[in-house]
């Protein structure tokens, strides 16, 4: 991590990924420092009777695994000037799910002297399924 | 302790509607707390005493529920991040959330939300806008 940095990264190139288990403990442990007790989230029991079928993590882990992915890439040049633009949470992930954060460059741009990198970002599930996409804008530092 | 709170309800939002500031401290033990959540080991943190950017979604969402709690319900659509510089630990965000749209199409409510953050000097930390699917 932060050590994977690149030399004037092409449009197709890769982000390195990042994977993460989703448990319930993470679930809980996020409730509590969000203040998020959403039972949808750390209720099983509740969360069995709904259409998800079982516990559901809070979207805003997925932006946290988003920002490490961008973050370990681009460091402050993710930091201090980075955007996540349009996040769409597409399936839910669940206690059990194995879930892989994931991007590559697709555009490039200058502006006030700076390179700007555009990129896809999104996470899939165990499965291959996107469970939720977006676009990320950073800046590269050399 | 939500269930002290009445819920936030579409028929009390509306455009330009602000919500009183949140002012949110950014405390050793929260960011720690936080990264050992999320399992994020980036050095950068502890080496320049920062916090990860993506506390944003908890101040954020903390800024237009501070004194209600959201329907149950609710998707959150999508999201934008805007980070403009570091937040250090130790710093004390103030962050200032307001309804910028809100509309109904077939019978469904939708809310944007923007939230202005700012640090305790006046600088411009982040901005996060959020599309919500409101459900009563």
């Amino acid at each position: 991590m932060g050590t994977e940095r690149f030399q004037n990264p092409a449009i197709g190139s890769q982000i390195p990924p990042i994977i993460k288990e989703m448990t319930q403990e993470v679930i809980n442990k996020w409730a509590e420092v969000s203040t998020d007790f959403n039972p949808l989230h750390v209720d099983p029991d509740y969360a069995k009777n709904t259409r998800f079928g079982t516990t559901i993590a809070h979207g805003q882990i997925s932006i946290a695994y988003l920002n490490e992915l961008m973050t370990n890439w681009l460091g402050e040049g993710w930091i201090c000037g980075g955007k996540l633009m349009g996040i769409r949470f597409l399936k839910p992930i669940s206690p059990g799910d194995t879930v892989k954060a994931k991007g590559g460059v697709v555009g490039k741009t200058v502006r006030n002297g700076e390179q700007l990198l555009e990129c896809e970002v999104f996470i899939e599930n165990q499965s291959g399924e996107r469970v939720v996409s977006g676009k990320a804008i950073g800046r590269f530092i050399r | 302790m939500n269930a002290e709170k009445n819920e936030l309800l579409f028929q009390d939002l509306f455009v330009e509607k602000e919500f009183r500031p949140l002012i949110f401290p950014v405390d050793d033990g929260f960011v720690q707390k936080f990264l050992e959540t999320v399992q994020d080991k980036n050095p950068l943190y502890s080496q320049k005493n920062i916090a990860p950017q993506s506390i944003a979604g908890i101040y954020s969402r903390l800024s237009y529920l501070q004194d209600h709690r959201m329907p149950f319900g609710g998707i959150l659509l999508a999201q934008d991040y805007e980070f403009y510089r570091f937040i250090r630990v130790g710093d004390t965000l103030i962050s200032r959330a307001r309804v910028t749209r809100r509309y109904q199409e077939d019978s469904r409510n939708f809310v944007t939300i923007e939230v202005n953050t700012h640090n305790q000097r006046g600088e411009k930390i982040s901005l996060v806008r959020l599309f919500i699917r409101w459900p009563k």
